[in-house]
C-alpha cells in the first residue's frame, strides 16, 4: 500500500502526539501543587521565577525586610535639657524632664552611659529641691548598678553622697541567682553582658537589677527583679513575629553568620510564615546555590548554572522531599534507555549469530 | 536509491564462494579410476571399451553429489559403504531437486592413434569448465564422477521423481569420488580418486559406479 504526502505527514505527526503524551503520562505529576516560599537573593542577576515555574510547586516569592534603622536617641535631649535646668537651679524642671526616662529601657539597650547621667542628675537635682531620700536613692541605684560616675558637674555634696553610696554598694556580698529562659539567649545584667547564655546562674549585689534577654526568633525581654528575694528567675520571651524574624535573619547575615544554619533556616522559616522555604543566591559569576527548608531545617541544597533556577529548584525540591520522585519506570528515559539497550543486545546477538547464507558453486577445473 | 539498498541487504544475506573440482587427486592429473585397464585386454584402457563414432570415443561424464543423509563418515571405502549400507542403518541417495546435483556431459574423445595418455588428456580437456552446481546442498555429500556408455538423457530420468538410480555398473568405463564433505565448509579445490594401488581396477570401477 502507497501512502500519499497528506496521509505520511498525518502519521508523522499522530507518532509525534502519541509519543509527546507517553511522556508527559511518564513524567512527575502532582494532583496538588505543594507552596513554597522563595526567598530569592541577587534577584537582579538571577532573575525572576514564575509562580509555576516547577511543575508541582506552587512558589511565592517572598522578600526579606531590610534589617530595623538603629533606635532613636531620646535621652541625649532630656539629658541636656536636665543638665541645663540644674545649671540654672531649676530643679524640679530638671526632675520633671528626668521623670520622662525609662531607665530601665536605658539599661536593656546597653545604654550605660545614660542610665549613669540620669541618676547622678537625678540625685543632684532630687538634692538640690531638698529630696534627700529621692537624692540617696538616685545616688544608691547608680552604686548598685554599677555605672561608671558620669563626666559631668554636680555639687560638692551630691559627688559625696554618690561616692559614699558606691563604697556602701562595694562593701555588700553577691548572691548566686540562677536564671532560666530561652535556651541560648543572650543575658545581660544592668546593660553588661553577663558573660554566659541562658540557662546559666551569675553573682549580683542585692537589690534591683534589670535583666535582659535577646535571641533570634523572639522578642527581647527585660526585667526588674529584686535579687534579695529570689534564686532562680525566669526570663521567658515571646515568639517573634514574622516581621521580626526577618529583620532578625537580615541581621545575622549582616553580621557574616550562615544564611541557613539552624537558626538561619527557622528564621526564615517564621518569616514564610509556612513549613517548606527555598533560599536562593548567587554564587560566583555563574552560578546559584539553593537550600530547601522545610520545618526549619535545611532538607536540600545544590547549584546550577543561574540560567536554570527552575530546574535549581525542582531539584531542591525532589532531594529534600517536598515532591516525590516519579517511579524510575515512568521516566520518559527510563524507556529510552530501556529501548536503547535492548536495542543494542539485539544488534549484538544477530550480529554475534548471524551466519549468511553461503551459495557454493562448483566447477570441474 | 531502493535498488541500491535492496542489493545491499541481498550482499549482506548471501555469500558467494566457488570450488573447483580436480577429476584426479591432485592439480592437473586425472583419476586412475579413469584410466583403468581392461580385465580382459590389459592393453586397452577401460574407456576404450565405449563406442567409437567418427573416430572418437562417446562416452557420458555423470557427476552426482551424493547425500549420506546427514552422516559424515570417513573416507575409506568400507566406512563410506557402510555410511551408504541401508542394512547397517545407513542409506546415500542423489535427490532430485530445485538445485541440480547431478550433471551429465556426453564427451566425444579422440581416439587418435590409440595412446592411452593422449584419450585421458582429451577427455581431461573436454571435461574441463562444466558447471556442476550453482548451488550446492549444505549437507555432506561424496562427489562422484562417472564416465559410462549411457546417454545422458537416461541418466537425467528419475524412477519416482524424487531420487536418481545410480548409473549402470557394468556400463561404466571410468569412477572416481572425494571423501565426504560438505561444500560450504571448505576452501580450495577437491580431489577425486579411487582407491585402488593398481589399473587393473575394473571392478573397483563398478563399485564405484553403483553406490548409492
Amino acid at each position: 500500500m502507497s501512502l500519499t504526502p497528506t496521509r505520511r505527514m498525518m502519521l508523522t505527526r499522530s507518532y509525534f502526539v502519541l509519543c509527546g503524551a507517553l511522556a508527559a503520562g511518564c513524567s512527575a505529576s502532582t494532583a496538588r501543587p505543594v507552596t513554597v516560599a522563595v526567598v530569592l537573593e541577587d534577584r537582579a542577576t538571577v532573575g525572576p521565577i514564575a509562580n509555576n515555574a516547577v511543575r508541582g510547586l506552587d512558589l511565592h516569592p517572598l522578600d526579606v525586610p531590610a534589617p530595623p534603622p538603629p533606635p532613636t536617641d531620646v535621652a541625649t535631649p532630656v539629658l541636656t535639657r536636665a543638665r541645663t535646668a540644674y545649671s540654672q537651679g531649676d530643679f524640679e524642671v530638671c526632675r520633671r524632664e528626668l521623670a520622662a526616662l525609662d531607665l530601665g529601657e536605658l539599661l536593656a539597650r546597653s545604654a550605660r552611659d545614660h542610665a549613669s547621667r540620669a541618676l547622678a542628675y537625678e540625685a543632684a537635682c532630687a538634692h538640690g529641691a531638698q529630696a534627700r531620700v529621692e537624692a540617696g536613692a538616685a545616688a544608691a541605684s547608680l552604686a548598685r548598678l554599677g555605672l561608671e560616675l558620669p563626666d559631668v558637674v554636680l555639687a560638692r555634696d551630691v559627688e559625696a553622697s554618690i561616692g559614699e553610696a558606691i563604697a556602701a554598694a562595694g562593701a555588700q556580698v553577691r548572691h548566686p541567682l540562677a536564671v532560666t529562659g530561652e535556651p541560648g539567649a543572650r543575658l545581660t545584667v544592668d546593660g553588661q553582658p553577663a558573660g554566659c547564655v541562658v540557662p546559666c546562674s551569675v553573682q549580683v549585689r542585692p537589690g534591683a537589677h534589670l535583666f535582659a534577654v535577646e535571641t533570634d526568633g523572639f522578642l527581647p525581654s527585660h526585667r526588674w527583679v529584686d535579687v534579695a528575694g529570689e534564686a532562680t528567675i525566669a526570663m521567658p520571651q515571646e515568639a517573634a513575629p514574622p516581621q521580626l524574624a526577618g529583620q532578625q535573619w537580615r541581621a545575622r547575615v549582616g553580621r557574616g553568620l550562615p544564611p541557613t544554619d539552624l537558626v538561619g533556616a527557622t528564621l526564615l522559616a517564621k518569616l514564610a510564615g509556612q513549613p517548606r522555604v527555598a533560599y536562593l543566591h548567587a554564587a560566583g559569576d555563574q552560578q546559584v546555590m539553593g537550600w530547601m527548608i522545610v520545618e526549619g531545617k535545611v532538607v536540600a541544597s545544590a547549584n546550577r548554572d543561574r540560567t536554570e533556577t527552575a530546574a535549581l529548584l525542582g531539584d531542591l525540591a525532589y532531594d529534600g522531599g517536598v515532591l516525590r520522585r516519579p517511579a524510575v519506570w515512568k521516566r520518559p528515559w527510563f524507556w529510552i534507555a530501556v529501548s536503547s539497550v535492548a536495542l543494542v543486545a539485539a544488534g549484538s546477538v544477530v550480529a554475534l549469530t548471524y551466519e549468511p547464507e553461503i551459495v557454493t558453486k562448483v566447477i570441474v577445473e | 536509491m531502493r535498488t541500491t539498498l535492496l542489493l545491499i541487504g541481498l550482499a549482506a544475506c548471501q555469500r558467494e564462494r566457488e570450488i573447483g573440482l580436480q577429476l584426479g587427486p591432485s592439480d592437473g592429473t586425472v583419476s586412475i579410476g579413469f584410466r583403468c585397464r581392461q580385465e580382459a585386454d590389459p592393453a586397452k584402457l577401460l574407456i576404450q571399451r565405449a563406442p567409437v563414432r567418427n573416430g572418437k570415443i562417446i562416452v557420458s561424464l555423470v557427476i552426482d553429489l551424493i547425500d549420506l543423509g546427514g552422516r559424515a563418515p570417513g573416507c575409506r571405502g568400507e566406512e563410506i559403504l557402510t555410511a551408504c549400507d541401508p542394512g547397517a542403518g545407513g542409506g546415500c541417495t542423489i535427490p532430485v531437486s530445485a538445485n541440480p546435483v547431478r550433471f551429465c556431459q556426453e564427451l566425444a574423445v579422440e581416439i587418435g592413434d590409440g595412446n592411452p595418455q593422449r584419450i585421458i588428456d582429451d577427455f581431461r580437456r573436454q571435461a574441463r569448465g562444466a558447471l556442476l552446481t550453482a548451488d550446492a546442498p549444505d549437507d555432506p555429500v561424496i562427489i562422484r564422477a562417472v564416465t559410462t556408455t549411457e546417454d545422458c538423457a537416461a541418466l537425467q530420468q528419475s524412477p519416482d521423481g524424487v531420487f536418481y538410480d545410480a548409473p549402470d555398473p557394468f556400463r561404466a568405463v571410468g569412477c572416481a569420488y572425494s571423501c565426504p564433505l560438505q561444500l560450504d565448509a571448505i576452501d580450495g579445490p577437491v580431489f577425486l580418486s579411487l582407491d585402488v594401488l593398481t589399473d587393473r581396477c575394473e571392478g573397483a570401477v563398478q563399485t564405484c559406479a553403483g553406490l548409492r
